[in-house]
């Protein structure tokens, strides 16, 4: 009774994992796949990753993505931990809305963001390229980073920085030396999460996006339109890794740097 | 004491309101270089408060503080030659042991040969050689505490502050360290301020006990004189046993052990005869609960209805036994009038 019952949770749970990643399987292994059409099997090859790699127009693709990851990442850390640390240390009569207002870019269909940016960049007769899209990568990744600085400071006990000062440190140097250094992995964390979703976002992307700006999903899109090609199952297997890399590193970070604090809270 | 004390903090009519709340109403105190003060009194007494607006990590709403006759109020903690041990540690987690001790030091740009010479000091008076290089989640929970400890007096503060500092750690472990803190304050002769709820601590550890209650002072005085001649109610209540015996407009206060029991006919010669300096009382013993040294008995009184309770103690001859009937008595100089 209780084997026949753990074989048919352990297959329903198969079957589960079966449709989140089959796809995505398919779609890694017919990038080794040695021909042109997509629907046979024929042995395995690396050329499409190496004609990828001589492709001006993908390396273009990724430098633009790779410019406007770095740039927008940097920024939106930046901005979104001075942000968590206000947030946290003013608790003013605003707090709640300012709060709910940090987290509206998450929550708005993107394709509503993406829109409005784009009338907004009309508005202003700013002219689309990759200062637009550096901008409209900031205002989703900084949320994010707001949202997971924010969880490590409320993690952190008020003790650690009354000692510090207790300790003769002023509030520069409690904040150095203390504050910054416990939430570390929170903006590593934040960082590479920023970077994540500015490599991967096609939807705003798309909307503020200039004839010379683009991206890497961007220009995915512009090959399928012409029919799917392994090279585009190839460029997609090297997004699916970095992602899941950068994923992973960030997931680490903050359990453990949030398993570290529990214990003295 | 010969020699006048000299006075390391002053409280002048210190007052702290937290929005419409008037937290600690207008109050006086002084504190004398080298005594181990204890600040007691239940939770919410305004105690902590106190003791953080002495480190200047609150800061009084009206008053004067002063710190070895200098002007603190408004000075900001990292300015003022005051430490505090926190009640969980609040050691830096991403530091070692030796790089929180001397957290301190380099804040104040000690040179680092003073600084070697003051950890390894401090670091053989909390016999902490061992664990230099540990972090703080690598240590037990006394461990941890030394570490505060020593992190604090490494600074040479004038005053040390200790909020509830054993209050984190088990019985027997919170035992041994009282008197380990204890020592160490005789030795060092520095001013403590102690912060605590614990009566049996500050009873244990104190020179001066401030007893306090909705933030204000309810009494300051010796261990002995708090707990021998309480001056109110809530003092005689708060601090270890005490019976309240109802008369019309005042109250008496009597510890238990202060009572004696005997047979109720008062012949024979166990009893005192009735004289000015006795009194004596009879009742029913409705239980008797075994707390290993003692026994505790609780007595229906026969006159007022009240209850008592009184202690037998585990050599007494007479073992008294729930439904007897038993008489009290006890001599006049151990019981405490107190106003209604």
């Amino acid at each position: 009774m209780k084997t026949w019952r753990q074989s048919l949770l352990l297959s329903y749970s198969l079957i589960i994992l079966a449709f989140l990643y089959l796809p995505i399987a398919v779609l890694v292994l017919y990038s080794f796949n040695n021909t042109r059409i997509n629907a046979v099997w024929t042995g395995w090859t690396i050329q499409w990753y190496l004609s990828l790699f001589s492709n001006r127009h993908v390396l273009d693709a990724v430098s633009n993505s790779l410019i406007i990851a770095f740039s927008s990442t940097i920024i939106s850390t930046l901005l979104g931990t001075m942000a968590a640390l206000a947030l946290h240390s003013c608790r003013f009569r605003w707090y709640t809305a300012i709060n709910s207002l940090i987290y509206m870019p998450i929550l708005i269909p993107e394709i509503v963001m993406g829109l409005s940016l784009l009338v907004l960049f009309a508005q202003l007769n700013i002219e689309l390229g990759k200062i637009t899209l550096v901008i409209a990568h900031i205002t989703f990744c900084m949320s994010f980073v707001v949202i997971i600085i924010s969880a490590r400071l409320e993690g952190l006990s008020k003790d650690l920085e009354e000692a510090a000062q207790d300790l003769y440190a002023n509030s520069w140097q409690t904040f150095r030396y203390v504050t910054l250094p416990l939430i570390m992995p929170g903006i590593i964390a934040g960082a590479l999460i920023s970077f994540t979703l500015s490599i991967d976002d096609f939807v705003i992307s798309f909307f503020v996006a200039g004839p010379n700006s683009s991206t890497l999903p961007l220009y995915v899109y512009a090959l399928v339109k012409r029919g799917i090609s392994p090279e585009i199952n190839a460029l997609s297997t090297i997004m699916i890794i970095v992602t899941i890399v950068m994923v992973v590193i960030s997931q680490r970070l903050q359990v453990n740097g949030s398993n570290k604090n529990n214990v003295y809270k | 004491m010969t020699k006048k004390q000299h006075v390391m903090i002053q409280l002048e009519t210190i007052e702290k309101n937290f929005a419409e709340n008037q937290v600690i109403p207008p109050l006086n105190l002084s504190i004398f270089e080298g005594e181990f003060l204890t600040l007691l009194g239940p939770s919410g007494c305004g105690k902590t408060t106190l003791l953080r607006m002495i480190a200047g990590l609150e800061e009084p709403s009206a008053g004067n503080i002063y710190l070895d006759g200098q002007q603190v109020t408004y000075l900001p903690p990292y300015k003022r030659d005051v430490n505090m041990i926190f009640q969980h540690y609040a050691l830096f987690p991403h530091m070692t042991v030796e790089q929180n001790i001397l957290f301190g030091l380099r804040m104040k740009k000690v040179s680092p040969t003073e600084r070697e010479k003051r950890i390894s000091q401090v670091i053989a008076l909390t016999q902490l050689e061992a664990y230099r290089q540990r972090k703080p989640r690598q240590l037990s929970g006394g461990q941890q505490q030394r570490v505060a400890i020593a992190r604090a007096l490494v600074n040479n503060p004038k005053v040390l502050l200790l909020d509830e500092p054993l209050g984190a750690l088990d019985y027997q472990l919170r035992k041994s360290l009282q008197i380990e803190l204890k020592s160490l304050q005789r030795e060092l002769g520095l001013t403590f301020i102690y912060v605590t709820h614990d009566q049996e601590e500050a009873l244990t550890m104190s020179d001066r006990i401030v007893v306090m209650n909705q933030g204000k002072i309810e009494q300051t005085g010796t261990p002995h004189e708090i707990y021998h001649t309480p001056m109110s109610q809530f003092v005689a209540g708060f601090i270890g046993e005490n019976n309240f015996i109802k008369h019309e407009d005042f109250y008496i206060s009597l510890r238990p052990e202060k009572i004696n029991l005997c047979e109720v006919m008062f012949q024979g010669e166990s009893p005192p005869p009735l004289t000015d300096d006795t009194s004596r009382l009879t009742g029913t013993i409705t239980d008797v609960v075994f707390y290993g040294t003692i026994d505790k008995v609780f007595i229906h009184l026969d006159d007022s209805g009240q209850t008592i309770m009184a202690y037998q103690y585990f050599d007494d001859k007479r073992r008294w036994q729930a439904g007897e009937k038993v008489g009290l008595w006890w001599n006049l100089k151990d019981e405490v009038r107190l106003d209604r």
